[in-house]
């Protein structure tokens, strides 16, 4: 069974990323299709595995791959931080009010 | 509609009803499918409730108050606090001498005639000294064989030396002897009693299923490990002494019966395991093998029996689930090395075979029996402990574990709970990164933690059970029927 | 019971401080209040502090001239020997420290830099910065045998190195007495605050610091001081860092019950470290009242939503009271984690009470906290209560 895939839509590493996901259950095969199209050919490795529920299954990947992709992107810089922030023993933010002192107290909290 | 921020996360379609959304430090919450949709496209309006939710689970932020993230590199420290120490567990192959013939060893023993498979004074001194060189706070010992008592002057040395070196250092230590308690005497009980001892067992199940899987001369495995059991506990004190069971083709119809033994002999926690894809199981492989997938029917019918029992008032923890579930429901860290990221080969524990070489976990050592060293780290008679625990083949090997950036892990809605083992998926497929889709690993732990959520969102009493098991204690009273 | 009264005072031009002593001291006279009853003086009162009298004392006694006296007391009758009183050059006499109490505190100021919707002790506007000296010579003349004291206000931590000194004066004079500070917490956002409470190193220390939400938004509300939240959420993770013990008080009330199960998930998540939980029934005294409509909810009405946030809290490993909640009101469950926790001074009972067979055990009602309470207040049968 071939679907084919509009490469203005889903970017190519995204639908290779979702073909990947999908080597467990069958092989895979994309091959270009013109016109920024890519067919991507999923041969079930379970005889009983329908190829209704393979085609839609596979569709919903390919749309949770793209959200997926989005919120990773939208989530890095952040990501990283705190990971760079709980492993680095210097301050990696603006944490002067922080640092600061009770009786500076730049923020007003004795009011 | 006043903008708000993604914080961290990934998303798992759970069910057709409901979405799953997992944030960097584990913490969970489930979100209506169209609540996710909206949560995403930046479109839930602040007092909906499931706005309200995520942003005190950390999952979405507004404005330009520091808690959430102050909060959140707290909480992610915590997660990874077991790198904090650095190898800790720290496991002695004394002998590989044993009288038993298991059909599913992974170490390649040797029958009890030969001596030259023993660990030498000065290989465990030499192994000692590298152990206390780790910083870790609190150390492990772990004796392992073979059959540790064998070469039980080997396992007195060791546990001498190394309780007589902590005392001096001041740091805190504990031992733990890995025996088929076959040939356990007074004696040595009275040592194990001195000094603290922990002992681990194996108990496949009742004695038809135990006799078969561990064959031994006088066929009276599963006798003489009751026996050893009782007499341990006596001499110990009753949870001194712990069992584990490994799962064979022969025991997949059996977990019910599995469990009520355990039940029976009054333990308080049964390690239900699967094969490892090595040593000898890889041979007997058409006798003993099965797949992933049986595997999780037996997993699954026999936490049943447990939560059955502990519904009744019986406390039994099936330590793989309070594993997992101390990842899903604390925010705490679990020290397990072989479900860590970065996996705790080498730099959580550390193997130090009876002829010195040193490897990063059972499996690289098993596999260097095979024929195949990769994985070894050094030796404790030519090399340096910033040779071993600072070169090149561990450097590798960690590099290749960091769960969160392996593709397929990466964007897993699990992979804050789960880990890597990159030794299996070497052992298992020839490459240090795990092929996902196919991967037993993946197949095992994906399941799990889908069923252990399930079955926690099932029921009151299934909740009341796995918080008792993650807080190691017994149900409250007023909790059990 | 009343803690202070008006006396007649004569010989007093300064505030003192001083123990009470029914007898004749060996040592210590001069601090040393000695206590006159029914118009009989112990003893000759010259080297003494003082003298107070319950009830009246002749004004032309020569042997009390030019000494200090506050006659004509009538609510302090319970005075004993050891306990701390101050008497005002304006006839104003406090209790401030009673040996047979267990419900003793230093009020330290009573300026607020919030303002709790329930607040039962309403803040002044005024610099009493003052008092720094009464709460230390207090100190000193506590009985270091006292097992628990208070450090209450007010927000104390605005006295900032006067706060600093109470705590390092209490483990110099009282190292074996437990000291529980009420706090927001809030100025503990400053790390170097939350550092240099840690460094004093008291051995039985620990901050109570209300949480009401888990949203920002509706705790600043709740204590009606914008970052709030913000503030104290920092001010617990510092304090923990820098090795003090904190406990999280929740008042529960109409704003706080609904998400309150949210809230004991934040704190089992975000503050595994908290030594103690109290989930706290509403104190009927002070601006409560300006509030009622959008603060009463009757106790009986939210058991459901109690016992689930118990329960989250105790999966967690977390150690939780109740406090303040009538057993009669209580779901029976709970019951074992009900404390008698309201001070003894405050602390009454209504006649129905005493028919309960559960009056022993349950901690009854704050003084102002009779008028308006639940619906649902009765005293129970025997039989009722025995049944597990």
């Amino acid at each position: 069974m071939t679907i084919t895939v509009d490469l203005t839509i889903y970017p190519l590493e995204l639908v290779l990323r979702t073909c990947h996901t999908f080597t467990g259950r069958c092989f895979v095969v994309p091959r270009a299709a013109g016109h920024g199209h890519v067919a991507v050919e999923l041969t079930p490795r379970d005889q009983d595995d329908s190829l209704r529920d393979l085609a839609g299954d596979f569709s919903n990947a390919l749309l949770d791959c793209r959200l997926r992709a989005l919120i990773a992107e939208e989530t890095r810089p952040i990501r990283e931080l705190l990971v760079a922030q709980a492993f680095c023993e210097a301050d990696l933010l603006d944490r002067r009010e922080v640092e600061s002192d009770e009786h500076a107290d730049p923020r007003g909290i004795a009011g | 509609m006043s903008a708000y921020g993604l914080l961290p996360f990934r998303f798992l379609r759970f069910d057709d009803a409901r979405t799953l959304v997992v944030n960097d430090v584990g913490e969970s919450l489930f979100l209506a499918n169209d609540d996710f949709a909206r949560f995403v496209r930046h479109e839930l309006p602040p007092d909906h409730d499931a706005y309200l939710d995520l942003k005190a689970g950390h999952f979405l932020f507004q404005g330009d108050s520091l808690a959430p993230f102050e909060l959140l590199v707290t909480k992610y420290r915590s997660k990874k606090a077991f790198l904090d120490g650095f190898t800790s567990l720290h496991i002695f192959v004394v002998s590989l001498r044993c009288e038993h013939s298991c059909h599913y060893c992974q170490v390649s023993r040797v029958s009890a005639d030969r001596r030259r498979y023993d660990m030498s004074e000065e290989t465990a001194r030499r192994a000692l000294d590298l152990a206390f060189r780790s910083p870790a706070p609190r150390l492990k010992i772990e004796l392992q064989g073979g059959e540790p008592l064998l070469h039980f002057e080997r396992v007195r040395q060791i546990i001498e030396e190394a309780h007589r070196r902590a005392e001096e250092e001041e740091r805190q230590i504990e031992f733990v002897v890995t025996t088929n308690l076959a040939l356990i005497d007074g004696e040595m009980l009275a040592f194990f009693r001195e000094h603290d001892v922990f002992l681990s067992t194996s108990l496949d199940g009742p004695a038809e299923l135990h006799d078969v899987n561990r064959p031994r001369p006088g066929n009276d495995s599963h006798a003489r490990a009751i026996a050893g059991i009782h007499l341990a506990r006596e001499a110990l004190g009753h949870d001194r002494v712990a069992a584990m069971m490994t799962t064979t083709r022969a025991s997949l119809e059996s977990p019910e019966a599995i469990v009520e033994e355990y039940a029976r002999l009054g333990f308080d926690s049964i390690f239900l395991r699967p094969l490892s894809p090595y040593g000898f199981a890889l041979r007997s492989v058409r006798t003993t093998g099965y797949s992933m997938r049986e595997f999780l029917d037996f997993y699954v019918r026999a936490l049943d029996h447990i939560l059955a029992l502990n519904a009744n008032g019986a406390h039994l923890v099936e330590s793989y689930a309070q594993l997992l579930l101390t990842r899903m429901l604390t925010p705490f860290s679990t020290g397990y090395v072989d479900l860590q990221s970065p996996a705790g080969a080498g730099i959580g524990a550390v193997v130090y075979n009876y002829d010195g070489d040193v490897y990063a976990s059972d499996e690289s050592r098993m596999l260097a029996e095979m024929g195949d060293t990769r994985f070894r780290l050094g030796n404790v008679h030519r090399d340096t402990y910033a040779e071993i625990f600072g070169g090149d083949t561990l450097r590798r090997i960690v590099a290749a574990s960091v769960a969160e950036s392996i593709p397929g892990c990466a964007d897993c809605a699990f992979v804050p709970w789960c880990g890597a083992d990159p030794v299996h998926h070497y052992a298992t497929t020839g490459d240090l990164v795990p092929h996902i889709p196919t991967s037993d690993f993946h197949e095992k732990h994906f399941f799990l933690f889908k069923h252990l959520m399930s079955l926690y969102e099932r029921d009151a009493t299934t909740r009341r059970i796995f918080w008792a098991w993650v807080r190691r204690e017994p149900m409250r009273s007023e909790e059990v029927a | 019971m009343r803690l202070h009264e008006t006396a007649r005072v004569s010989g007093i031009d300064r505030p003192l401080i001083g123990r009470v002593a029914r007898s004749p001291l060996a040592a210590g006279r001069g601090d040393a209040w000695l206590l006159a009853e029914n118009g009989v003086l112990p003893c000759d009162p010259h080297g003494y502090l003082g003298v107070l009298s319950l009830g009246d004392l002749p004004d032309d006694a020569p042997e009390l001239s030019g000494i200090p006296v506050a006659r004509g007391l009538r609510q302090l009758g319970y005075l004993d020997d050891g306990d701390v009183v101050a008497v005002d050059p304006n006839g104003f006499v406090r209790a401030l420290y009673r040996r047979s109490s267990r419900s003793n505190f230093i009020l330290v100021t009573e300026q607020c830099n919030s303002l709790c919707l329930m607040c039962s002790q309403p803040p002044k506007p005024i610099d009493d910065s003052g008092r720094m000296e009464e709460h230390l010579r207090l100190i000193d003349l506590i009985d270091p045998a006292t097992e628990e004291l208070g450090i209450t206000g007010g927000e104390p931590t605005l006295f900032r190195d006067g706060f600093l000194a109470l705590i390092a004066r209490c483990r110099e004079r009282l190292p074996d007495t437990a000291l529980h500070v009420l706090t927001n917490g809030r100025m503990f956002f400053y790390r170097s605050f939350a550092e240099k409470l840690g460094r004093i190193a008291h051995p039985d220390l620990v901050l109570g610091i209300p949480l009401y939400s888990d949203i920002a938004a509706r705790h600043d509300h709740i204590v009606q001081a914008a970052g709030a939240f913000e503030e104290t959420v920092i001010g617990l993770q510092h304090l923990d860092r820098h090795g003090v013990r904190v406990e999280i008080r929740v008042v529960l009330h109409a704003l706080s019950i609904p998400r309150l199960s949210r809230l004991a998930t934040f704190i089992a998540r975000n503050f595994p470290f908290a030594c103690h939980v109290a989930l706290m029934g509403l104190e009927m005294f002070g601006l409560v009242h300006q509030h009622l409509s959008e603060l009463w909810i009757d106790p009986a009405d939210y058991q459901r939503e109690l016992g689930a946030a118990a329960d989250i809290l105790r999966d967690a490993g977390m150690n939780v009271s109740i406090y303040n909640h009538q057993l009669c009101v209580l779901d029976r469950r709970l019951w074992p984690l009900a404390r008698k926790s309201i001070s003894d001074w405050k602390n009454v009972y209504l006649p129905e009470c005493n028919a309960c067979g559960a009056i022993e055990r349950c901690g009854g009602f704050f003084q102002s906290g009779t008028k308006i309470r639940s619906a649902h207040i009765r005293a129970l049968p025997s039989m009722e209560i025995a049944a597990p």
